[in-house]
């Protein structure tokens, strides 16, 4: 995984699976990340072949997270098989899903 | 992990220790296996989040610090379908018939969710020992070349249709073995005996199992053994088991059942132990004893299997197993005991079930429009009846209105009010000629209605107030009672026959100026209630009381209100004998 900073944005990005195994590690390391005035949160989904309900969980404590901080944590272009994940749990209603071209 | 040919398809097997980290490597595997199996890729990516979400919920469930045993997969594929089995041997866990998600906030808990969604059928078998968790997700039809635009119902239909198939098929079983009660149970009562009863008993539950053997054992009169009381096997006398001496070091199948007083499953992966008299039936398959109690007493055990040890048992062969096992040993009981009162209780819960379905039909409240104001009512017999109404918006201002009673009570009817209505909302694009769409209602629902020996009368009313008229189509249903301002009544015209008698039937249409009068719809529960002398209220009072509250000018709220107090006065102290719906339609002039 690969963190940057741009202004108050932090962005995730190279994430390629978000499991039971590595999903907790994800959230721990960007919480760890977030310095004081950064207050959005850009999760890159483009190279994410495969969430579960784990990297699901992960997503939503940074979620829960940046509200804390009167933040907010946008989802940038999922792959298909992902968004179709977050439709399904009806996430796409809690992220903002960004589609960039 | 092993692979090769199986009866129908292709199947693979595999271990995985209780550690998360083997489920992604197994994951990636299953996902080759699925390929070579010709599975495409975009069904594959549900596959891999179904079977990591399944095993990590069984790894999860492993008592941590013990040794494990380790998860077993199996997989089969075939042209239709594909199936995966993990088996645990955790101490088990609870398996919701219908996952709901989480609140948005929660950080768990989709798991269950995500593979209920992803797979056709799913059901969890808790055994001793072990547990199977069985999930089957129907192949889609291989690529062709894209169709033009799908008109706009189409793709809602599919799913309807793919509802209804399974809804069909848990419906034959389910009233094949209502009506096996119906008629076993007149056959013992006439007869008096239980002798033939039940072998003619077991025989139906073997058919409506798909199993190929069953026994039943009894307790003795001092409960002291489980004799054998029938089996389906010949020439096949078990000895009795005994129950109270000291218990041996390894007791049999239906002993465990028989004490422990839960449900007892074997199957290759958790075998008979040498020595249990079931192995003379059961061989190498699979199945289960089922402790028969009446008010927690046991009774008996029921066992039933397969030969096949790989054909386990899905979850509704295994409920209609309860369910007649338990029915079974309450009419031995009854018999027995000369009791009538103690047979209702295990239908409770059917009952319960049915009637929270039929609940969940009717609309939480009606729409509202210019020119027409609505009220309806209804009253279920019992716990379950067949009626059901609804009002669906079809376009600017217009409304479809219908009532329909499905002939019968009980699950089948609730089931057969769910069919009508998913496919009236299906198609509410036909709804502008209400004639039309019971005709396409009728060739939908013709072969399971026919199958089922069942029928449903219907009435659809397009209410369009900005044309101030009523399109009406009926289907054996009672006629409309149309008032006016003045105080003078007409019935509409009875239509075709009830939906499910004739296959090619055509429903006439006619239309009715709105007027400022007063139109009613209702299920024949209304004019067939009966008073504590027996006597039916008829059509005149009904009549009478729309013709006044038509020259009163009442609100449609005020003249149900009044329909509601003419049903329970004439009613008084009667049981009410069938179910009771109706729609008041009020013409207004539109604001």
């Amino acid at each position: 995984m690969k963190i940057e900073y741009q202004d108050k944005t932090m962005a995730l990005s190279e994430i390629t699976e978000l499991n039971a195994t590595n999903s907790s590690t994800l959230r721990d390391e960007a919480r760890a990340g977030l310095k004081h005035d950064v207050t959005s949160l850009d999760i890159d989904l483009s190279r994410t072949r495969f969430v579960d309900s784990s990297g699901l969980g992960a997503l939503i404590a940074l979620h829960k997270t940046m509200c804390g901080r009167g933040g907010s944590v946008r989802v940038i272009n999922p792959t298909p098989t992902v968004q179709q994940v977050l439709e399904l749990t009806r996430l796409h209603r809690v992220f903002e899903i960004v589609m960039t071209p | 992990m092993s692979a090769g040919p199986s009866i129908s398809g292709v199947s693979i097997s595999c271990e995985l220790p209780c550690d998360l980290q083997s489920v992604a490597p197994f994951c990636l595997q299953a996902r080759e296996f699925l390929g070579r199996a010709g599975v495409s890729e975009t069904e594959m990516d549900p596959w891999e989040l179904v079977l990591t979400e399944a095993a990590n919920n069984a790894i999860r469930h492993c008592r941590p610090g013990e040794d494990q045993p380790p998860i077993r997969v199996d997989l089969l594929a075939t042209a239709e379908w594909v199936e995966a089995r993990i088996t645990d041997h955790t101490p088990g866990f609870e398996w919701p018939e219908k996952a709901e998600l989480p609140p948005d906030d929660s950080e768990s808990g989709r798991g269950v969710f995500l593979i209920q969604n992803l797979t056709d059928e799913s059901s969890y078998l808790l055994g001793r020992g072990s547990n199977c968790l069985c999930l089957r997700r129907h192949r889609s039809a291989p690529k062709r070349v894209p169709a033009p635009p799908n008109p706009p119902a189409e793709e809602e239909l599919r799913e309807v249709r793919h509802t209804l198939d399974l809804m069909t098929e848990e419906l034959a079983s389910t009233y094949e073995s209502l009506s096996a009660i119906f008629r076993f149970t007149t056959e013992l009562q006439e007869s008096g005996h239980s002798g033939g009863f039940v072998e003619r008993w077991l025989k139906q539950l073997l058919v409506i199992t798909e199993s190929d053997w069953v026994v039943l054992r009894l307790c003795d009169s001092s409960n002291r053994e489980l004799v054998v009381s029938a089996a389906s096997v010949d020439d096949w006398q078990g000895e009795p088991l005994p129950l109270k001496a000291p218990a041996p070091a390894h007791p049999s199948v239906e002993v465990r059942a028989a004490t422990q007083l839960s449900d007892v499953w074997f199957d290759p992966g958790s075998p008979l132990l040498p020595g249990d008299p079931l192995t003379h039936v059961a061989g190498k398959g699979c199945g289960f004893a089922h402790p028969l109690l009446v008010s927690d007493t046991l009774i008996g055990v029921l066992s039933i299997g397969r030969h096949d040890g790989a054909r386990l048992f899905q979850s509704g062969h295994v409920s209609v197993s309860q369910t007649l096992g338990d029915f079974l040993g309450l009419q031995v009981r009854s018999t027995q005991l000369q009791k009538e009162q103690v047979r209702t209780r295990l239908n409770a819960r059917d009952l319960e079930i049915a009637g929270n379905l039929q609940r969940s039909l009717l609309p939480d409240q009606l729409p509202t429009l210019s020119g027409a104001d609505l009220a309806a009512f209804y009253r279920s017999a019992r716990e379950i009846g067949g009626d059901y109404y609804d009002a669906l918006y079809v376009g600017e201002g217009s409304i479809l209105l219908v009532v329909a009673d499905v002939m019968g009570k009980g699950l089948p009817a609730a089931l057969f009010a769910f069919m009508f209505r998913s496919l009236l909302k299906a198609r509410r694009d036909l709804a502008a000629e209400p004639g039309k769409l019971l005709e396409w209602l009728n060739r939908n629902l013709f072969v399971e209605l026919d199958r089922t020996d069942m029928f449903i009368t219907a009435q659809l009313v397009l209410l369009n107030c900005q044309r101030r008229e009523m399109r009406i189509s009926s289907a054996g249903h009672p006629p409309m009672i149309l008032a006016n301002s003045n105080g003078t009544t007409r019935g509409t015209s009875r239509g075709g026959p009830p939906l499910g008698i004739l296959v090619g039937a055509v429903f006439p249409e006619e239309v009715h100026s709105l007027g400022d009068g007063r139109a009613l719809m209702f299920s024949d529960g209304l004019i067939e209630a009966r008073n504590p002398a027996g006597d039916l209220m008829g059509l005149d009072p009904v009549t009478a009381a729309m013709s006044e509250a038509a020259r009163l000018g009442e609100s449609s709220e005020a003249t149900r209100q009044r329909l509601t107090r003419l049903l329970q006065e004439f009613e008084h102290s009667a049981e009410a004998a069938d179910d009771t719906a109706f729609i008041v339609i009020a013409c207004t002039r539109p604001n």
